[in-house]
């Protein structure tokens, strides 16, 4: 355990650092989305990655696989057509970069939502590990507050997964008519995301052994 | 607690099933290295004579695109000439200019006007070559990132054969420790107990085949870097920066798990004796 105890403090003093650093980085955010929504800036790119539902070979077949890796990419959005570029990133994957009013809405709500997400993420694991920084102190290794806080980081990556697969969604749902090379592709929610499920499960575990050592703590402290 | 049983119960077959892909993986792997270097097979002939085959003709469209590259640089060199000849009668202008304006004038007040077109036409100059050098640099990062991949170099060959049989054998054994981690679990739970000394051996070592594989991935971009004399793997180094970092948080928060599940097997075992 000694071994650790070093680097649980370091730990601790730099997940402290990131939520302040959060917090700082939040009203920045914040301001840029104000600019943003009431035109002080120009209209950000907001790009998006799609899994498509075609034969991609036919998509990406001829030369052009070998000499460029950017294929021609149109969609409409509200109505309005829209040309750009998307690049082959994966067998399946295309990714488009949206300038639309829309789109930049999305994108903001997207920002704000995964920020508040990631910040109450930090701050569990900033009490977790000052929790365990005290244990060093203390020997008391395993509290009921600790397990609600890997809890609440299993819950918080719960809603990382629904965030970014509704948001994926609404994008499916509004982007009509997309074409890459001149072939129609219909979009689905980047299947990347589903990894996270496997995070969460094995989250609820180890919340699950902890909380088996917080009432052997308990049994201990009644026997003694 | 039913919950928790089912969740270690799937798990464990999740990662049952994955052991059982990466072993036959592995099998694969194994008999197509072997096939490879030992096996003079017609098919084997064949699939080489055809993967030769796809490599001339990815090498066919690597010249044309060599050529694109080529025709747009003497396109850019003829702009530049052009660009230089004018930039020549300009200068030559504004001399004949600034000297009929000397024989008319104060010639203190024309040398200074001339000195300051000359300036003028100095900083022009400059500000389209550096714009002429952006555009020949953008043109050769294009080519160096794109197109000239030193797969042919014995090298290259030689380490990502060695990076895929290494990367395999620890994502293998990693996969190996997580079924273990599970599939003791999931028969400790059913005693209802959760604290093994083989499970915390098997999350130390899942921390050190974690330290194992960036110590690989680093040393991978090191000798890239030094044997591969190109800049390009600097940036990609610059780039993978912050998935390294991540990738210490992770070893690190698993040493931690590893270090507490300790502490709950002291006490577990201690109990037992009080009992």
């Amino acid at each position: 355990m000694k071994r650790s105890n070093g680097l649980i403090s370091a730990l601790a003093g730099l997940f402290s650092v990131l939520y302040i650093m959060g917090i700082m980085m939040g009203v920045v955010l914040v301001g840029i989305a104000i600019a943003r929504l009431s035109g002080l800036t120009d209209v950000s790119e907001n790009e998006m990655s799609f899994n498509v539902v075609r034969d991609i070979d036919e998509i990406f077949s001829s030369e052009s696989k070998h000499i460029s890796t950017d294929y021609q990419l149109s969609y409409s959005l509200n109505g309005e057509v829209k040309n750009g570029i998307t690049h082959e990133s994966a067998v399946d994957e295309i990714i488009i970069n949206d300038t639309s009013y829309s789109g930049m809405i999305l994108g903001i709500l997207e920002m704000l939502f995964a920020y508040v997400i990631s910040m109450l993420f930090i701050k569990q694991l900033v009490n977790i590990f000052r929790s365990l920084e005290d244990s060093i102190k203390n020997k008391v290794w395993f509290s009921m507050a600790n397990y609600k806080a890997i809890n609440r980081i299993a819950y918080l990556t719960i809603g990382v997964f629904l965030v970014r697969g509704i948001f994926q969604l609404i994008y499916c749902f509004i982007l009509n008519d997309v074409f890459v090379n001149g072939v129609k592709v219909c979009l689905l929610p980047n299947l990347d995301i589903v990894e996270t499920l496997w995070t969460v499960a094995i989250i609820f575990v180890i919340a699950h052994v902890y909380k088996e050592g917080v009432q052997l703590r308990e049994e201990q402290e009644l026997t003694i | 607690m039913k919950n928790s049983k089912r969740l270690i119960n799937g798990l464990y077959i999740l990662f049952s099933g994955s052991f059982i892909l990466a072993s036959i993986i592995g099998l694969i792997l194994i008999i197509g290295m072997i096939g490879v270097v030992f096996c003079d097979d017609e098919e084997v002939h064949e699939s080489y004579v055809e993967y030769q085959k796809t490599k001339e003709t990815d090498s066919l469209t690597y010249k044309s695109r060599l050529d694109v590259i080529k025709e747009e640089l003497n396109d850019i060199s003829a702009g530049m000439k052009d660009g230089y000849e004018s930039a020549e009668k300009k200068e030559q202008e504004i001399e004949r200019r600034d000297s009929m304006a000397m024989k008319g004038s104060n010639y203190h007040d024309s040398i200074a006007i001339s000195k300051n077109h000359k300036i003028v036409a100095r900083e022009a100059g400059v500000k389209t070559g550096r714009e002429i050098a952006k555009i020949v640099t953008n043109k050769f990062n294009l080519t160096s990132s794109k197109e000239i991949r030193e797969e042919d170099s014995a090298y290259k060959k030689n380490m990502n054969r060695v990076e895929i049989i290494f990367i395999y054998l620890l994502i293998f054994l990693g996969i190996r420790e997580c079924k273990r981690i599970f599939e003791k679990l999931n028969m400790l739970v059913r005693k209802n107990q959760w604290f093994c000394y083989s499970i915390y051996k098997s999350l130390l070592r899942l921390t050190y085949i974690g330290i194992v594989f960036l110590v690989f991935k680093i040393s991978i971009v090191v000798c890239d870097m030094f044997f591969i004399n190109t800049p390009l793997e600097i940036t990609g180094f610059t780039l993978d920066f912050i998935d390294y970092i991540e990738m210490i948080f992770n070893i690190a928060i698993l040493f931690i798990i590893a270090a507490v599940y300790k502490v709950g097997l002291d006490m577990h075992q201690e109990q037992e004796l009080t009992i």
